[in-house]
């Protein structure tokens, strides 16, 4: 294993809800790639020309213990239409469609303290989280909320019943999240951002974030996500720039559409023009990092990127330089 | 020259304290850092070989962290189709290859890693059964559930099941002594993995040959074969980066612990410049005024370094037991970490002695008498 490897491996050991790197970033697509800010100085990126595909695949859903569903796209409605543009929905959303069909014996409800839907039981049985499998990606320890997990076309979903401690702390991280935003009036304001670059680490500290919009074609306008939170360091000059990339393939995996980010300046540049590299965010509270999920930089799946990870106010959000394996 | 040792190290009680203080802090940082260190290593290792296989089929995906899992009893996620056991028992060289199913269950109501498994484990593990009909229970979760050979259990997760307890485990000082160990079928269903299993352990008919047999399981469709001895060298070295952080904390402590005693020695030298005046006018020579404050240094900081050893040891039982993945612990202890850490202590009160030494060496009798 090369010191590369054994870095990026010690990174991943402390992170859980990691978004999206993949070895297939081999086929990056340059056309696709801008530097912010642009000509006119905006850290603002036109979405015209990309989007992803709404979901039209049958959906399926595993859930351990209780069994194999298929769900249509056509029968999800979203209980967050606050959250999602028209024919998007989340993961919860499709639970909540079998438990509408009566395929599943499903006790829900919104939960204010924690900002989103929870499952009280599913077959009388309590205690449950889930997992998603986006096309070219693999089952990972997500701990973001479920009703704000956006579903990709021909993403499918699994649940099981969690281990209770760390069930809990990803609830003590929701309403942490849910105090926070309160304490600051509604907005957004990370009280630590890192950047961990090839060869350096800068933080940040209280960095307001506001929407860029950077996926219309996913939430409705307004809402806030992880990349949302180095675009708002950029227009408040806390950096100097940063490259990203959008993505309609990786690798072998089509579909894909996201945006990825290459490097970020500050001034100088962290990061490299390297087709095998870039960085990974992870947004959560404190509380939750000994429970975040074991993670390989060199896994070659595709996993949820920034631009589709909408945040609530969480206590700090991470920038880290991976390095998937060639 | 040892009662003039004595007589100045009674001279300033407070500040030798500080001082020896000062080294103790730094020996006792880097005492338990490499009692902790080589306890977390020990322990994987344990880990490793209590799975007693040369080879470790796993799904697809990290390696480290799924054997991670299997060792800690969580759930791993990904799985392996238990029909793929046939085919792994036919590749050549392999001798046993014993399922391992794993994951938290209700165990008489008490949330308990389980770890179901076949008689093929039994003989991995050298338990001493003919046959695998009921719960094989670790002596810690024998002791936390009360339980003893004969008893039944009532196990719970997604399903329940009622089965015997045949066995009570000795103690081996692993996390097999956390496990429930259930018969394949029985934890499958109350895990709700029927069909699955989260990993193979498999042992090795020629152990020359595991090489050549990895390779062969590991080209085998949706699964990965890792040697634990892979593992092993991945996670310490994992290990290894924190600890050079450690050792840069303990570094900067020792650093510490020389500017005090030199500190110490230097306002030590100006205090006593008549006295060595009085000694060189008497006959002593510059070497002997070096060697004098050389000595009182290396005494200091030995005494320093004994205290920092007992102060180190005291602080490796009270901190947490935890090596940060997810396995228990303890620190280990060796003659030569004492050994280390003495001469590190011995060397701070040397090398923090040798200005001030020097400056002592070079007093001037006549000039310090004057100033009688």
């Amino acid at each position: 294993m090369t010191i590369r490897e054994k870095v990026g491996l010690i990174l991943a050991l402390a992170v859980g809800t990691l978004a999206g790197l993949g070895a297939a970033l081999a086929n990056s697509d340059t056309e696709n790639t801008m530097s912010l800010p642009d000509e006119m100085g905006s850290f603002r990126i036109d979405p015209a020309g990309r989007g992803d595909l709404v979901p039209t695949q049958p959906v399926h859903v595993e859930i351990r213990g209780i069994g194999t569903f298929t769900c249509e796209p056509a029968t999800i409605q979203t209980l967050r239409p606050d959250l999602f543009a028209a024919g998007r929905f989340s993961a919860f959303d499709v639970l909540a469609a079998l438990g509408a069909q009566g395929a599943i014996d499903l006790v829900s409800s919104y939960d204010d303290t924690q900002a989103t839907h929870v499952v009280k039981t599913m077959n009388g049985l309590d205690g449950w989280w889930y997992d998603v499998r986006l096309p070219g990606g693999a089952l990972e320890r997500t701990a973001l909320r479920m009703d704000s997990y956006p579903m990709k076309d021909g993403a499918a979903l699994y649940l099981y019943l969690e281990d209770p401690v760390r069930l809990a702390a990803i609830q003590t991280s929701f309403r942490d999240e849910t105090a926070r935003r309160a304490a600051n009036g509604g907005k957004i304001i990370v009280p630590t951002v890192t950047i961990k670059g090839p060869r350096s680490t800068t933080s940040f500290r209280d960095v307001e974030v506001t929407s860029h919009d950077v996926r219309p074609d996913v939430f409705q306008p307004g809402s806030i996500t992880a990349l949302d939170v180095l675009l708002s360091l950029g227009e408040q000059g806390r950096i100097g720039g940063l490259e990203i990339t959008w993505h309609a393939m990786l690798g072998d995996v089509e579909n894909v559409n996201h945006y990825m980010v290459d490097w970020i300046a500050l001034p100088e540049v962290l990061g490299e023009e390297d087709a095998l590299c870039g960085y990974m965010d992870e947004a959560a509270s404190e509380g939750l990092r000994p429970f975040l999920t074991p993670h390989s930089h060199s896994t070659t799946k595709i996993h949820l990127s920034s631009d589709l990870e909408l945040l609530v106010s969480p206590e700090y959000v991470e920038w880290q330089w991976l390095c998937a394996a060639s | 020259m040892n009662w003039i040792l004595r007589a100045n190290l009674k001279r300033r009680k407070a500040r030798l304290a500080l001082t020896i203080g000062g080294i103790a802090i730094g020996v006792a940082t880097l005492f338990a850092l490499l009692s902790f260190s080589a306890g977390i290593a020990t322990a994987l290792e344990r880990e490793l070989d209590s799975l007693g296989a040369h080879i470790i089929v796993l799904p697809v995906g990290c390696p480290y962290s799924l054997t991670l899992s299997l060792m800690q009893g969580a759930d791993t996620i990904e799985y392996i189709d238990e029909a793929s056991l046939a085919e792994f028992r036919a590749v050549d060289n392999v001798h046993i290859a014993a399922p391992a199913v794993v994951g938290r269950a209700k165990v008489n109501g008490t949330l308990t890693p389980v770890y179901g498994t076949d008689i093929q484990t039994a003989l991995l593990k050298n338990w001493e059964l003919d046959s695998f009909e009921g719960a094989v229970v670790g002596s810690k979760a024998a002791a936390d559930l009360k339980l003893s050979a004969g008893d039944t259990i009532n196990v719970s997760l997604y399903a329940p099941v009622t089965i015997p307890v045949v066995k009570v485990l000795p103690v081996t000082g692993g996390r097999d002594d956390t496990f429930v160990f259930l018969p394949l079928a029985i934890a499958q269903k109350v895990l709700a993995l029927e069909g699955k299993v989260s990993a193979v352990l498999v042992r090795t008919s020629d152990v020359s040959r595991v090489s050549e047999t990895r390779s062969t399981l590991g080209h085998m469709l949706g699964v990965q074969a890792v040697p634990p001895s892979e593992v092993f060298d991945t996670l310490v070295g994992i290990l290894a980066t924190v600890r050079q952080t450690m050792i840069l904390i303990a570094g900067i402590a020792i650093a510490v612990g020389v500017f005090t005693t030199m500190n110490t020695m230097i306002m030590s030298v100006q205090e006593r410049r008549r006295d060595i005046g009085l000694l060189r006018a008497v006959g002593a020579t510059r070497r002997e005024v070096f060697r004098l404050f050389l000595y009182e240094s290396v005494v200091v900081s030995a005494v320093g370094g004994l205290v920092g050893l007992a102060v180190g040891y005291v602080a490796t039982l009270l901190l947490p037991r935890a090596s940060g993945l997810g396995l228990e612990a303890l620190p280990q202890y060796s003659p030569a970490f004492i050994g280390i850490c003495l001469v590190v202590a011995v060397a701070v009160g040397a090398i923090a002695a040798l200005y001030p030494a020097m400056m002592a060496a070079r007093v001037e009798p006549i000039r310090a008498l004057r100033e009688l």
